[in-house]
Formats: C-alpha cells, structure tokens, sequence
C-alpha cells in the first residue's frame, strides 16, 4: 500500500516536470519532434505521425512512461515513440503469423512492411543521389546502429562529415525528405 | 510457397536509416524557418495539456468499487419527472388572452 502511494507522488511528479518541459519547449524544439514522429512513422505504412506523437505525448503526460533523469525531453519522447512503433509492428508480425499458420514458413515481417522498408531505402538514395557525402553518412551512421564494421566502406574526413550532417539536418528540419518519402 | 525471405535485412536496414536520421536531428544546433511548421505542434501540444489539467487527479488512482461517492455539495436538483395518469385531460394548449 505504501510502495503503492509513494509510486503515485513518483508518477505525478514526473508528469507534472513533463507538462513543464512541454510548455517550454521552443519552436526549434517543437519541429524537431515533428521531424521525429515523422521519421518514426515511416516505419510502419500507414501510420500517420501526428497520432504516434499524440500517443506519445499523452503515455508521457500520464505517467505510464517515466521520464528518466537526466535525458533531454526530445529524446526521451523519440524512445516512447520507437517503443510504441516497435510493439505495432510485432503486432502486425503475430497478425501475419497467425493468418499464414498453415503454409509452414516463419515471417519476419509482413510483405507490405519489406517493400515499404525497400521503396524508402530506395527513396533515399534517389533523393541524396546528388550528393554523395551525405549518403555515405547515412551508411555509416546506420551501420552503427546495424552493429556492422566499416570495414571497406569509404570514409569522410571530419570536416566533410560535419558539413554532411548540416546539410542533411537542414533538408530533413525544412521538411523536403518527408515529402519524398513514400 | 510465399518467400518474405528475400530480402529479410530491408526493415532492419531502413529502421537503421531512421535511428541514423533522428540522431543528426536530435544532434542539430540551428534550425530554419521553424515558427510555422512548429506553430501545428504547440496547438496539439497546448490541447494535450489543457485536457489533462481537466482532469486533477493522478492516472493511476482509480475509484474502488464498492465505495460510494459523496454528493458534492453543488449537485443541482434533478425535478422528477410528473408522470402524466391517463384519465387526466391533457393538458390544453395556451391561449392568447387579452
């Protein structure tokens, strides 16, 4: 009963420091999360960015997700975001699991998600294909998160790779790669 | 047979590509020409927060059953409603009078 209490004055009070910081967030900020949820989004066909963000600023106003000391409000919207991303697509695994039951093969994804994921990939490299330097980035910044090796792949120097990352950031804030994304 | 196997590292690939994105996004200093485009995400924000203090109380208390309610104190007086007895006449229709 006591730990009951004490995790509601816990809940409160970080969603009471969460409605603060939501009020305070700045323009810069406000279009950052909408670069965000529109980002996320796009992992998922059908799934407009607006309702994820919803989603996430409410599980964050609520208390059902505690904001963790010390990581910047963005970021920690951006994971309930991926959490919340991440839970629909195994849904929609478990859903294609269930209706393919009989045909003795195991789907990692639905077929609509594989050429979702194949279409944008493609997108990408039409949209930046003027720019070389910025796709390389891209590569690298994906393998890290791949957990792969560069191995052979090319290398930038700093001061490329830090002109690459402003120009990349510029087109995504302005809205331009949203737009071509399928 | 079906055959999602293809090309099974595409969603991994592109989910990779999106955490890549948001990073230089989340890492980026100066933003253009953001009061527009930001100005759709303070109104949603600003709703969120107004029907949320609508409500005072935590999301996690929740009423038990069983415990009855007090009436609060500025409960309006619903009047009950006065059956109408069918060997009553009804009730006739106003009249202009001078």
């Amino acid at each position: 009963m006591l730990n009951l209490l004490r995790s509601d004055f816990v809940a409160d009070a970080s969603t009471e420091a969460v409605a603060r910081a939501l009020a305070a967030l700045t323009s810069a900020d406000l279009l950052r999360l909408k670069r965000l949820a529109q980002l996320r989004a796009r992992l998922l066909p059908g799934l407009e960015w607006d309702e994820l963000l919803n989603e996430a600023v409410l599980r964050a106003l609520d208390g059902s997700r505690q904001w963790p000391e010390g990581v910047p409000l963005l970021v920690f919207l951006a994971g309930i975001m991926r959490s919340l991303v991440d839970s629909r697509a195994a849904e929609r695994r478990r859903l294609a699991e269930r209706t393919l039951a009989g045909v003795e093969v195991r789907v990692s994804a639905p077929p609509e998600a594989q050429l979702h994921a194949r279409q944008c990939l493609a997108a990408i490299n039409r949209f930046f294909a003027g720019d070389p330097d910025v796709l390389v980035l891209i590569a690298a910044l994906a393998r890290q998160y791949l957990g792969g090796a560069e191995g052979s792949a090319p290398r930038l120097s700093q001061k490329r790779r830090d002109a690459a990352r402003k120009r990349l950031a510029r087109t995504i804030l302005r809205g331009e790669l949203d737009g071509f994304l399928p | 047979m079906t055959k999602f196997h293809d090309e099974p590292d595409a969603i991994d690939r592109w989910r990779a590509t999106i955490e890549a994105l948001e990073a230089v996004v989340l890492a980026d200093c100066d933003t253009p020409d953001t009061d527009a485009a930001a100005e759709e995400i303070r109104r949603l924000i600003m709703v969120l927060l107004a029907s949320r203090r609508r409500s005072p109380l935590p999301a996690a208390w929740v009423r038990r059953p069983g415990v009855v309610m007090p009436p609060s104190a500025d409960a309006e007086r619903v009047p009950e409603l006065k059956e109408q007895r069918l060997d009553e006449p009804p009730l006739s229709r106003r009249v202009w009078r001078e």
